[in-house]
C-alpha cells in the first residue's frame, strides 16, 4: 500500500488485458479524524486509453484506521494512468484528497515510449536550436514501430517535426531518437512524441518549453 | 452537464470510412465525456460534419479528438493536439511547472522547481502545494505555500526544492487550491542519473 497522508491506498490489478475490466481500490484512513460523506472517484488521465465507467462511489464514513475496498469498471484500450480523488468532509469541513497517477498496463505492447525530454536549460531564449530526445524501450521483438514528433506552438499551430521508423527493436533494447526545434514564438510550446505500432498509438509523451525573448 | 460541438472537415484526397470519433479527456475529474463516441460512416474529401458531445464540466481541463477508421481500406488513426476547455471563472491559472535543472541531473543534486501563476481576477488565499513522486513510488511533500493576493493579469512565481536520492524518473507535481477545490495541476518529469 502507498501513502499520501492521511490515506493509504492500493489499486489492483495494475496489468489487465484490453476490454471491459474491473479494478479494485483499497483505501485506509491513517489519520486521527473520521472522514465522512466521501465521494470516491477513479479519474482517467486519458480516456482514450482507459475509460472509467460510472460517476464514482459513495462512502458514508471512513473511520480512523478503517479500510474499505471499492471496485471500478473500466474500458481498457491501451496502457494509461488514472488517479483517485476523495471529496467529503473532515471535522464537518469540506475536504479533498487525491493520489498521484497510477499506471495500468493494458495488454502486451511491443514497446514503451519511456520519456521525452528537451535537452536545454530552463526558459530557453527564442531562436535557440533545442534538441529533444525520446527513449523507446522494446518489450517484445518488433519491426513496425513509428515514432512521430510534433510541436504545439503558443499561437495554437500544430506542426510535424519528424517521423521515422524504428527498425528492428529487440525486447529490452533501448533506442534514443532526437529531433531539433527552433522556437520562434514567445510562450509555452508543448512537444509531443507519439509511438505507433501500425495504426495503434501505443505511447504518447509530452514536454513543455517556456520560451522567452 | 454541458454540450460541446466538434466540427470535422476532411482536407485530404481520400475518403475516410467507418470512423469512430471520440472526444477524450486528459483529466476526467475536470471534464468527463459522456458516451462512447460517435460513428461516421464516411467523410469524403472536403466534406464537413458536426458532432455534439455531452460533457460533465467540473473544472478547466484539456481534451483531444481521436478518429479510428479506414482510409483506402487500411486502418486509419488520427488525433488532434489537446485543447483547453475553460470551465467557469477561475481565480487564477497554474500556467507552468518547471524543474530548473540541466537534462538528466545526477542524484544528490538539489533541484529547484518553479511554478508560475497567472491571476485571472483578484484573489487572495490560494494554496500551492509541491510534491515529488520518486522512482520507488513514494509521494513526498516538498512544500505548501499560501500565495500572495493576486490581481487580474498578475504573474507570480513560487518555488520548492528537491534533492533526488534515487536513480530513475521523478515526477514533480504542483497543485493549486482555492479552499478545497483544486483549480490547477501541473507536472514536470526529471530523469535522475547515478551520481
Amino acid at each position: 500500500m502507498t501513502k499520501r497522508h492521511p490515506i493509504e491506498y492500493e489499486m489492483s490489478p495494475r496489468s489487465v488485458e484490453a476490454g471491459v475490466r474491473w479494478l479494485t481500490l483499497k483505501l485506509k484512513n491513517l489519520g486521527a479524524e473520521d472522514l465522512t460523506n466521501l465521494e470516491v472517484r477513479l479519474n482517467s488521465l486519458d480516456t482514450q486509453s482507459l475509460d472509467v465507467f460510472g460517476t464514482g462511489s459513495y462512502l458514508s464514513t471512513l473511520k480512523t484506521g478503517e479500510e474499505k475496498e471499492i471496485s471500478f469498471q473500466v474500458s481498457a484500450h491501451t496502457t494509461g494512468s488514472a488517479y483517485v480523488t476523495l471529496d467529503g468532509q473532515k471535522k464537518d469541513k469540506p475536504w479533498h484528497w487525491e493520489s498521484p497517477a497510477l499506471l495500468v498496463s493494458v495488454g502486451k505492447d511491443v514497446a514503451e515510449l519511456v520519456s521525452l525530454f528537451a535537452l536545454t536549460e530552463p526558459y530557453p531564449i527564442l531562436g535557440e536550436v533545442i534538441t529533444c530526445e525520446a527513449i523507446v524501450r522494446g518489450l517484445a521483438p518488433s519491426r513496425n514501430l513509428v515514432l512521430e514528433f510534433w510541436a504545439q506552438t503558443p499561437s495554437g499551430k500544430f506542426r510535424s517535426l519528424a517521423k521515422e521508423g524504428m527498425g528492428f527493436l529487440a525486447a529490452g533494447q533501448e533506442i534514443r531518437r532526437t529531433f531539433d526545434i527552433t522556437p520562434e514564438e514567445e510562450g509555452i510550446y508543448i512537444l509531443h512524441a507519439y509511438l505507433y505500432d501500425g495504426a495503434k498509438r501505443i505511447g504518447h509523451q509530452t514536454e513543455y518549453l517556456s520560451m522567452t525573448i | 452537464m454541458r454540450w460541446a460541438t466538434l466540427s470535422l472537415k476532411n482536407i485530404g484526397d481520400e475518403e475516410l470510412n467507418l470512423l469512430d470519433v471520440r472526444l477524450n479527456s486528459l483529466d476526467a475529474y475536470s471534464i468527463a465525456i459522456h458516451g462512447t463516441g460517435s460513428y461516421v460512416a464516411s467523410l469524403g474529401p472536403r466534406e464537413e460534419k458536426v458532432l455534439p458531445f455531452q460533457i460533465q464540466a467540473n473544472a478547466t481541463g484539456r481534451v483531444y479528438v481521436s478518429l479510428d477508421g479506414f482510409k483506402n481500406g487500411e486502418p486509419f488513426h488520427w488525433e488532434s493536439p489537446d485543447m483547453r476547455l475553460k470551465v467557469g471563472q477561475e481565480l487564477a491559472e497554474l500556467v507552468s511547472l518547471f524543474a530548473l535543472t540541466q537534462p538528466y541531473p545526477p542524484a544528490g543534486e538539489q533541484i529547484k522547481c518553479e511554478a508560475t501563476l497567472l491571476g485571472l481576477i483578484p484573489s487572495r488565499g490560494l494554496r500551492l502545494g509541491f510534491w515529488a513522486e520518486t522512482p520507488s513510488g513514494e509521494f513526498e511533500e516538498l512544500g505548501i505555500v499560501e500565495t500572495k493576493d493576486l490581481s487580474g493579469g498578475e504573474v507570480a512565481r513560487y518555488a520548492a526544492e528537491v534533492t533526488p536520492e534515487e536513480e530513475g524518473l521523478y515526477t514533480i507535481h504542483a497543485y493549486l487550491y482555492h479552499g478545497t477545490r483544486r483549480i490547477g495541476h501541473k507536472v514536470d518529469k526529471v530523469y535522475v542519473r547515478e551520481a
